[in-house]
């Protein structure tokens, strides 16, 4: 029998007995990390199944990637051979090119749940090595940090450097309750609220009862209702994986933060799936509009940033899949985010109005239908036959 | 040092007023977003000759032009 990661009442169950040792240990001040490291071994079992092609497509992942990295922390000492640096970064993303291709092929796919996620956290950890900003590599922490059970299977996607300084931390009694335990349990308390009720309510009550054949209305409702859907069922999933992280010592960062509020679409990838647009600004756009500024590859900076939003976000939607509808998605948000930084910089409209309220709320609702559209989009819905 | 952060910094956010406020968090003024910190990592690269990417420094180590100026103080000692 496997499990599905907060995906019912019996993982909840389990989750919330397991999560008892911990919290004591938090209070007695004791260090919560060999708990917390045994328990996602345990979690990693019910999830995978023990004999399972998941685990062990798993753990070859796993041992390929920590080889990988270790094995360039020491290389990286004694050369910055960027040739080398293509090569170990290629080849640890061979992982996540293989699960994607793999549908295409007459194997079924390949690999296992989560490893689009885990597989940023390798990556991002071979680029680092690479600029010298992770220097040492601890076995044992790239471990923990590669099988911490709370963001396993869809993140929040942590940095190493973070994580390991959440395991070096002591943390106080009066600390843990405060700062660890109260938002913990509020995260959780959030997340039950957002994915076993709102979502699910939502799911049954809306989006399962609008009828299947595709028109105008029939997909302006299925826009909405998948919308406030994706958005509760996964900002749920995330609450959860940032509230157990609390409990057991690890400030995972947040995921959401109300996107549907924002005033537009640069806004709204700050507040949506933080830790993904947040990685991809990190390792794709900033880093390919630094580079294009350095060897003055455009005739300007503005340019050289749209030409970076699109890529970054056209990657954005292959990495969901292959199928059109993700690339398709990809390319609308990059033209979004290029549209509206050209709107900004272009309309005196915009720059006359832009610190009153009513137009504030006129953008709110306006970038609320931009985002809804590409959720459609990303949905599926529009392309079923 | 810090004369020099915040010509840098005025330059790129074209705002003057932050040399009255040096912990005014440039972000949540509208003065910086992530191009504008490409833009700053692009004039430390210049000015001081450090090389920096963009997961180098922290978001909040650019946020005001004081966390700036101990930033790059460290940095450079």
């Amino acid at each position: 029998m496997t499990l599905a990661q907060y995906g019912d009442y019996f993982y909840l169950y389990i989750l919330m007995i397991s999560l008892i040792p911990p919290i004591i240990l938090g209070l007695l001040q004791k260090k919560i990390k060999y708990y917390g490291a045994f328990l996602s071994v345990l979690i990693l079992i019910t999830t995978f199944g023990l004999k399972s092609r998941q685990m062990v497509l798993f753990l070859m992942f796993l041992a390929g990637e920590i080889i990988l990295i270790k094995g360039y922390s020491l290389l990286r000492k004694k050369t910055d051979n960027k040739y080398l640096y293509y090569l170990v970064l290629f080849c640890s993303i061979v992982p996540i090119i293989i699960l994607k291709l793999s549908p295409f092929t007459r194997f079924s796919t390949i690999g296992f749940i989560g490893l689009s996620y885990l597989n940023f956290k390798a990556i991002q950890m071979i680029i680092e090595i690479y600029d010298n900003n992770i220097k040492e590599i601890s076995i044992l922490k790239t471990l923990y940090f590669f099988i911490f059970f709370p963001v396993l299977t869809s993140g929040p996607i942590d940095r190493s450097k973070r994580f390991n300084e959440d395991l070096e931390k002591k943390i106080e009694r009066k600390e843990y309750i405060n700062d660890y335990l109260i938002p913990g349990i509020e995260h959780i308390a959030r997340g039950i609220g957002y994915k076993f009720v709102l979502a699910a309510l939502i799911s049954v009550l809306w989006m399962d009862k609008i009828p299947k054949d595709i028109t105008f209305i029939n997909s302006l409702n299925y826009m909405y209702a998948y919308s406030l859907y994706l958005f509760f069922d996964f900002a749920g999933y995330s609450a959860f994986a940032v509230g157990t992280s609390y409990l057991l010592g690890i400030r995972t960062p947040e995921n959401f933060n109300k996107p549907f509020l924002s005033k537009d679409m640069k806004e709204f990838w700050n507040r949506w799936h933080i830790s993904l647009s947040k990685w991809f600004g990190d390792y794709i756009y900033s880093r390919f509009v630094l580079n294009s500024m350095r060897k003055k590859r455009f005739k300007n900076r503005i340019i050289a940033s749209h030409v970076g939003q699109m890529i970054t976000m056209g990657i954005m939607g292959i990495w969901h899949g292959l199928e059109w509808f993700y690339i398709l998605y990809g390319l609308y948000q990059g033209l979004a985010l290029v549209l509206t930084d050209i709107y900004q910089r272009k309309s005196v409209f915009y720059k006359n109005h832009k610190k009153e309220k009513w137009f504030q709320y006129a953008q709110i609702i306006m970038t609320f239908h931009i985002a809804c559209f590409g959720l459609l989009l990303f949905s599926g819905y529009l392309f079923k036959k | 040092m810090e004369e020099k952060v915040l010509d840098m910094l005025i330059e790129v956010t074209g705002s003057d007023d932050i040399a009255e406020e040096k912990d005014i968090d440039l972000f949540e003024a509208g003065l910086l977003d992530s191009l504008g910190i490409i833009e700053v990592l692009l004039k430390i690269e210049e000015i001081f000759g450090l090389r920096l990417q963009p997961t180098d420094l922290e978001k909040s180590d650019m946020a005001t032009v004081n966390n700036l100026v101990k930033f790059l103080n460290t940095k450079l000692s």
